[in-house]
């Protein structure tokens, strides 16, 4: 079964999801870090980058489409790298322009961090974004994240300095946050 | 020119060689540096590493596209003393910096003089705004030292591992083109 939330499901990539992939990555809207531009991503190179996913228990890595309940559209793309297992993870989102603001990110991002703390049993999860991006800033707090490192001026994005944040939640704050779940991962000694 | 980059009275950096193995294998091994080694993550921060894995290590660091890792030579019996770095993947506006000192000759200033010339290199040699570096939490004689070179707190990256029985974070800290240049100059030492 895929991960399921109320909006959306998240599931593998699959190969005719490369051509909306590489228009999300073309947008300039859609990118968060310089590193990631020139906008001039071919389908060519999504092919290449999907056929090179070897089979492997020993992943560190996802990558899902984000795919609407409603109609099977495509949203956009969820993933985490960075594994450590039972140790912590630093998750990332891209959503399609038409989708921001239907709720439909948030969904993803939670579905994400259940499978995060139920399935997988970590203890934080981060994620890495900029004070140039408020709508990633708000979205993240909306899951229950909060900023624990603010590194000054160290990005350069659209002719202005920006601050790199990091955000993270950690294991029992996610709790806090779900009362209807139960942790049941061993507690390290505090 | 630049010739005296990476030199100064007490200390120069070179980069590492596979004869130099053994010597580093001792260091990293010793036991007061457990979990402050600054080595590529794959490999352990606390387990006893192998000379071969050691050897791997240099070979990373020598294959480093995106930064460098270099000995700190004394100059005094010309050992090596510890190991010194700068990486900043894509984008080097924003490197971040470590340096380990071989326990037996801390606090002596040699730390302190191998990151200044790393920086200096920084400041002098790339576009470097932001240079960043972290430290255990629990590694307080690490981050009172970066706090005197003049790195300021950015904040953390909370349970970032498990050290003696419990979670601890990593304190991320960072110091900007102009705060070091305010505070030491570019030429101060080195030349």
């Amino acid at each position: 079964m895929a991960l399921e939330g109320e909006l959306v499901l998240l599931r593998e990539e699959r190969p005719d999801d490369m051509p909306f992939l590489v228009d999300l990555r073309n947008d300039l809207d859609t990118q968060g870090w310089s590193k990631t531009l020139p906008t001039d991503y071919t389908l060519s190179m999504y092919m290449k980058r999907f056929e090179s996913r070897e089979f492997s228990f020993d992943r560190q890595d996802a990558r899902f489409v984000i795919e609407s309940k409603a109609d099977n559209s495509l949203v956009g793309t969820i993933g985490y790298t960075n594994l450590e297992p039972r140790i912590g993870v630093t998750i990332g989102i891209a959503i399609g322009k038409p989708f921001w603001g239907t709720g439909m990110a948030y969904d993803a991002e939670e579905t994400l961090l259940r499978f995060l703390y139920i399935d997988l049993g970590v203890r934080v999860v981060r994620l890495w974004t900029h004070s140039g991006n408020p709508r990633a800033v708000k979205l993240a707090e909306k899951a229950g994240f909060k900023i624990s490192a603010r590194q000054r001026e160290s990005i350069f994005k659209e002719g202005q300095l920006f601050d790199n944040l990091i955000m993270d939640m950690l294991r029992e704050e996610y709790f806090e946050r779900h009362p209807e779940l139960s942790d049941n991962l061993p507690k390290l000694t505090q | 020119m630049n010739s005296n980059l990476f030199n100064s009275e007490s200390i120069l950096l070179r980069a590492f060689e596979q004869s130099d193995v053994e010597h580093l294998h001792r260091i990293i091994n010793h036991v007061d540096l457990t979990g402050k080694r600054y080595i590529p993550w794959r490999f352990s921060a606390d387990v006893p590493l192998s000379t071969e894995q050691v050897g791997e290590i240099i070979q990373q660091w020598n294959e480093e596209k995106s930064g460098f890792h270099l000995a700190i030579i004394s100059t005094t019996n010309h050992k090596i003393i510890g190991h010194t770095s700068a990486s900043w993947g894509w984008d080097p506006h924003s490197p971040d910096v470590s340096v380990v000192i071989d326990p037996p000759h801390q606090r002596q200033g040699l730390g302190s003089g191998a990151i200044k010339l790393v920086i200096n290199y920084l400041i002098k040699n790339t576009p470097a705004h932001n240079i960043s570096t972290w430290v255990a939490e629990w590694n307080h004689a690490g981050h009172r030292f970066a706090t005197k070179i003049g790195f300021q707190d950015a904040g953390r990256m909370r349970r970032a591992g498990v050290y003696n029985g419990q979670s601890y974070d990593v304190i991320l800290m960072d110091i900007l083109r102009p705060e070091w240049i305010r505070k030491h100059g570019v030429d101060e030492y080195g030349a």
